[in-house]
């Protein structure tokens, strides 16, 4: 990745001299970023359209290191489950994404404190086990040659028996895994949609062939792997085409060396959800007639329920001791 | 007959159902979605207007009738 990925690079002053901060300017060939005050000063800026382009901003986080996962997202059995914040928004451009509801533009923060947040995690450690997000609001694997920070979580899980991480993505770099440090408590979840999917509502992202490379790759060097068929859109056609999608997950990935599948048909806050319908006005997907339900919108049961159904129908057919989990 | 906004809603359909504010907001975001994926909502308003069920009289019977039109633009692919 270089410095042409982003229209313009800031530092926030006070985290000028921070070795994350050096390292990712180095690696960028960025030798002036634009020094400022407060990431807010150019992240809270609001872009008009989704063809401007993006600024990283490179900053101390000021608030809270770790959040609790949100009750419409999977927790995989754990307890104590977070997420943490490390950096704010993806490189990707899926339409569906609740960061558009969000955050008001497509800027990256990077915040520069992680071992604040590791320091946060281990005091959680103490008292019981913890499970965090590390990739939950951008695409840490998508990152990896600019941040680091896909190292720096497998390290950490691997040197804490009570931190599991999981490290979602859809990225389809194969190389990084070999060089990363190995633990059986750093998962790599890979989301994994039909390609009709992928090229309507996945801007930006590697299709499913290139996907299921890095899936096979994760696993043979060895990192339990889970793949997330989640979040499942409904579409003319979806039927065929999730159809499809499984048969070639299946006949190029071992299922029973697979930790564990996760499914979900697509969910969203009403708050996210009226914003991105705002800002989306001529997209699909966003501007389905959703259900709101405790205050998230969803499909409607007959659909919700047909979709997760078929989905579950066609896994349990490859694979019939799976273990899958279903957001609901 | 209440009238109802019709920025996206269209103004025969509007005029065939009696419609609260969270109707018609259901209603329009139903348009919206149908507009966008190519649904013919004219296909639909002949085939309730064929049955009987269109023009409606009453909220409860409009009521009906919009969960008739979401099944069909929402829930049939």
């Amino acid at each position: 990745m270089s410095h042409a990925l982003f229209e313009n690079i800031y530092v926030e002053k006070n985290a000028a001299s921070d070795a994350v901060t050096l390292r990712i300017l180095e690696r960028l060939g960025c030798s002036d970023p634009e020094y400022i005050v407060h990431y807010k000063d150019v992240f809270d800026l609001r872009k008009e359209g989704c063809a401007s382009g993006r600024s990283l901003i490179l900053a101390r986080n000021p608030g809270k290191h770790l959040y609790e996962g949100a009750p419409v997202c999977q927790s995989f059995g754990n307890e104590h489950f977070y997420y943490s914040p490390g950096v704010m928004n993806c490189i990707y451009d899926c339409e569906y994404c609740f960061l558009k509801g969000m955050y008001p533009g497509r800027d990256i923060c990077i915040f520069t404190d992680i071992e604040e947040t590791f320091a946060e995690i281990e005091k959680l450690e103490k008292d019981f086990p913890v499970y965090v997000c590390a990739s939950y609001n951008t695409d840490l694997n998508a990152l990896e040659s600019i941040t680091g920070f896909v190292s720096e979580w497998c390290r950490e899980a691997l040197e804490h028996e009570n931190i599991s991480v999981e490290l979602r993505t859809k990225c389809s770099r194969t190389d990084i895994y070999k060089n990363l440090p190995v633990s059986q408590r750093a998962i790599f979840a890979f989301t994994l949609s039909p390609d009709e999917v992928t090229e309507r509502f996945e801007k930006g992202t590697p299709g499913l062939s290139e996907r299921i490379g890095a899936v096979n790759a994760a696993m043979e060097a060895g990192f339990p792997v889970r793949l997330c068929f989640d979040p499942m859109i409904y579409f003319r056609n979806w039927e065929d085409s999730y159809t499809a999608m499984i048969d070639k997950v299946a006949s190029s990935v071992d299922l029973s060396k697979v930790r564990d599948i996760s499914i979900g048909s697509f969910r969203i806050s009403d708050q996210y959800l009226k914003n991105m319908r705002k800002k989306f006005p001529e997209s699909e997907v966003v501007q389905y007639p959703y259900v709101c339900v405790s205050g998230y919108y969803q499909y409607p049961d007959k659909v919700r329920i047909r979709m997760e159904d078929h989905i579950k129908g066609l896994i349990a057919g490859k694979c019939p001791g799976a273990l899958i989990y279903d957001w609901r | 007959m209440e009238t109802c906004n019709k920025t996206e809603i269209p103004d025969v359909l509007a005029s065939d159902l009696v419609l609260s504010e969270s109707m018609k907001n259901r209603l329009r975001q139903i348009c919206i979605y149908a507009a966008l994926t190519g649904i013919d909502l004219d296909e639909m308003r002949d085939k309730l207007t064929a049955e009987g069920k269109l023009p409606c009289s009453d909220k409860n019977s409009s009521k009906k009738v919009l969960s008739e039109i979401y099944d069909y633009v929402a829930c049939s692919f």
